[in-house]
């Protein structure tokens, strides 16, 4: 049986909080907060913490695809699920493709990975990975809105599945806007929202309806569903035009986090299935120039929550953010303030032969001795001087701190100047040099022995090229 | 193999250093120039008695190779050996002229070394956009060097005033001598006061850019 054997979301540290936004501006003041990706994130790193957490005590080399879904892509050509694919440590004779250019795109690769399953008879799993991190004009209303995380849910052929797929339904619509043309528009732009308000009513009642429909059930008959909304008001519009029962509308993320774009419903999804009911049936719906429905079953409840205790989630995630106190400092993290940059070079050359290092945290184990070293670019062992006698080992993303400094010289954004330079021990071997992100006044919190996770991040972007890395952080809770 | 070592078989007869300072109005040519010549009065000696060159030079912008001497000094196509190994080029430049001396190849060599980091325009020391990993965390200096004091405080309990000890010491001995960069005495309070530049390394703790 076809379903999700697993999900996981991610959600960066900072809230900004709507009230700022309005005073920056004199804009009437909207209630909430909204979820901020610092200057080292990307829709990308998004993607993978997400998928970290998704496959937290699965076998990543067990998995025959990754689709990734995304209106922000890093890049235009050159996609992005090979890329996370290596850096979550997949096999390579796997399918990988992105779903790109329209919000409804999360939705459309979960559909397209049960469609892969149903097709192939040697693909059995697919890790769908949904990110975005739109920009929003400054000083205009979309600024309220959009806002940036990560979700992950691993669609699989399973005897024993926790959420059974039980079907699809898409419908397709030329809408008018948003848009944002490929290199002339910085910002998302539209005519008219009133029309664009409608367009979405058409497109989510019409699939939603149909595959009631189709499958024989009355609204009343679905315990959760998550649909995508970019304002409250359509929320509880579409909950009262397809007449679901009170309570059934999974709510509650916009006003916290915001109009996360493309991973919106699946976030929802991840939320209902924290407490889903017996025997649910369960329906996820995605938004964008049409419109796609996922009907679900909850085929094993105990397994469900069992999964919300063992990953982060929406919830874990949520329960460490921390609202900004300054709105200049997301002006400066998104790079919206002219400033003197600090850049290094690039490699093509290294990035690819050092990607057991850089991208999939591999260190280098000795068989004569034990000791552990990093990177993966050693031929002798430090501790025994045993030469050729080293074989890969895969790191763990936890340690503590060995010894660090605090470097005013050399890099650094509002939120990590001094950038903390970080000697961590890993747990079971190895001892890395990497950077602190996400540390508020490092001065007073940072210090030797404290626990850290690692975090993919953006290192830097010299000769234009991003360059992905490492970082470790203040523990956000992770699971063992 | 046996190890004969150079003991009693190197000479130094003649040295001079230029006055450590920011030295806006000269380049690295006017200074080799000028701790040449001094050595040469030093010795009683002219260029002309030497026999060949070892330069201690990093930064590529203070010169790539030999003939940064060879384009000041005039040396009528003496060999000219360029050292780099860090902080440690300078140093490595004399091992390797005394070893030459010692071997017999030559009877009177030149070791010196040159840098000049106001050129390039950078604050701090240079270098790290341009050497090193792509990658992998570029920390400044200092940096590198206050990880180990870090630890150090930890496992040993060191503390920051030790460091300033090291500090007033050495501003103390700057007073007296007429080419150091400052000449002024500093308290322990005040070094404890300075600008951070990389936790626990102060802006007295690290070297001044000379």
């Amino acid at each position: 049986m076809i379903g999700i054997k697993s999900y996981g979301a991610y959600l960066p540290k900072y809230l900004l909080p709507r009230k700022l936004i309005g005073k920056a501006w004199d804009f009437p003041v909207v209630p909430g907060t909204k979820a901020i990706a610092q200057a080292d994130e990307d829709s990308l790193t998004m993607a993978v913490e997400a998928g970290i957490d998704c496959l937290h005590g699965i076998d990543p080399k067990s998995i025959d695809g990754l689709y990734y879904a995304t209106t922000t892509q890093v890049y235009t050509e050159k996609d992005t699920s090979s890329f996370i694919a290596a850096v979550l440590d997949m096999r390579d004779d796997i399918v990988t493709a992105d779903f790109t250019d329209s919000l409804k795109s999360g939705t459309t690769a979960v559909a397209r990975a049960v469609d892969t399953i149903k097709a192939n008879e040697n693909i059995s799993s697919i890790l769908v990975l949904a990110a975005d991190s739109r920009e929003p004009e400054p000083a205009t209303m979309w600024e309220y809105g959009f806002s940036d995380a990560a979700a992950a849910l691993l669609i699989s052929d399973d005897e024993n599945i926790p959420i059974s797929i039980e079907d699809t339904f898409s419908v397709s619509a030329n809408i008018t806007g948003p848009w944002k043309r490929r290199e002339k528009d910085q910002f998302i732009r539209t005519f008219e929202v009133k029309m664009d308000a409608r367009f979405y009513f058409e497109s989510v009642l019409k699939v939603i309806n149909s595959i009631l429909e189709k499958n024989n059930l009355k609204p009343a008959d679905i315990q959760h569903a998550a649909y995508y909304y970019n304002n409250p008001k359509m929320h509880t519009g579409i909950s009262k035009r397809v007449g679901f029962e009170r309570g059934a509308a999974q709510n509650g993320l916009f006003f916290q986090i915001g109009d996360v774009g493309t991973p919106m419903p699946l976030m929802l999804l991840i939320s209902a299935l924290r407490r889903p009911d017996e025997d649910a049936n369960v329906l996820m719906v995605g938004y964008g120039n049409g419109a796609d429905a996922i009907l679900m079953k909850v085929r094993d409840r105990k397994a469900v929550r069992q999964l919300g205790k063992t990953r982060l989630g929406v919830n874990g995630y949520q329960k460490s953010m921390k609202q900004l106190k300054n709105y200049n400092v997301y002006l400066e993290n998104r790079e919206l303030l002219e400033k003197d940059r600090y850049t290094r070079k690039s490699s093509a050359v290294t990035m690819w032969r050092d990607s057991d290092s850089v991208l999939r945290n591999y260190g280098l184990k000795c068989k004569n001795c034990g000791a552990i070293q990093y990177p993966v670019i050693h031929r002798s062992c430090y501790v025994c001087q045993a030469d050729d006698q080293l074989e890969k080992i895969k790191l763990s993303f936890k340690g503590e701190l060995f010894t660090f400094t605090l470097d005013h010289l050399v890099g650094g954004t509002y939120l990590d100047t001094p950038v903390p330079r970080c000697v961590i021990d890993l747990e079971g071997g190895g001892r890395v040099l990497m950077n602190m992100t996400e540390i508020e006044k490092p001065e007073e919190n940072v210090e030797i022995g404290m626990p850290v996770e690692l975090t993919f991040r953006k290192e830097h972007e010299g000769a234009d090229f991003i360059n992905y890395y490492w970082k470790c952080r203040p523990v956000r809770g992770r699971p063992d | 193999m046996v190890r004969k070592g150079i003991k009693d078989k190197v000479a130094i007869i003649g040295c001079d250093a230029t006055k450590y300072g920011e030295r806006w109005d000269k380049n690295q040519y006017d200074l080799l120039f000028e701790a040449a010549q001094g050595a040469f009065g030093d010795a009683g000696i002219t260029k002309d008695d030497i026999d060949a060159v070892w330069v201690g030079i990093f930064y590529y912008f203070t010169g790539l190779s030999g003939s940064t001497v060879e384009d000041i000094l005039k040396l009528g196509g003496k060999p000219v050996t360029r050292t780099e190994n860090y902080c440690a080029s300078g140093m490595d430049a004399f091992r390797n002229a005394c070893f030459a001396v010692a071997s017999g190849a030559y009877d009177v060599v030149m070791a010196c070394g040159v840098e000049k980091l106001m050129d390039e325009g950078s604050s701090g020391l240079p270098g790290f956009k341009i050497f090193g990993h792509p990658v992998f965390p570029t920390p400044s200096a200092p940096a590198m060097f206050s990880m180990a004091a870090t630890r150090c405080f930890h496992e040993f309990g060191w503390t920051r005033e030790d460091l300033a000890r090291v500090a007033v010491k050495n501003h103390s001995n700057g007073v007296h001598h007429p080419k150091a960069h400052f000449r002024s005495e500093i308290t322990i309070e005040q070094a404890l006061r300075a600008p951070m530049i990389a936790d626990p390394l102060g802006r007295f703790d690290c070297c001044a850019k000379a």
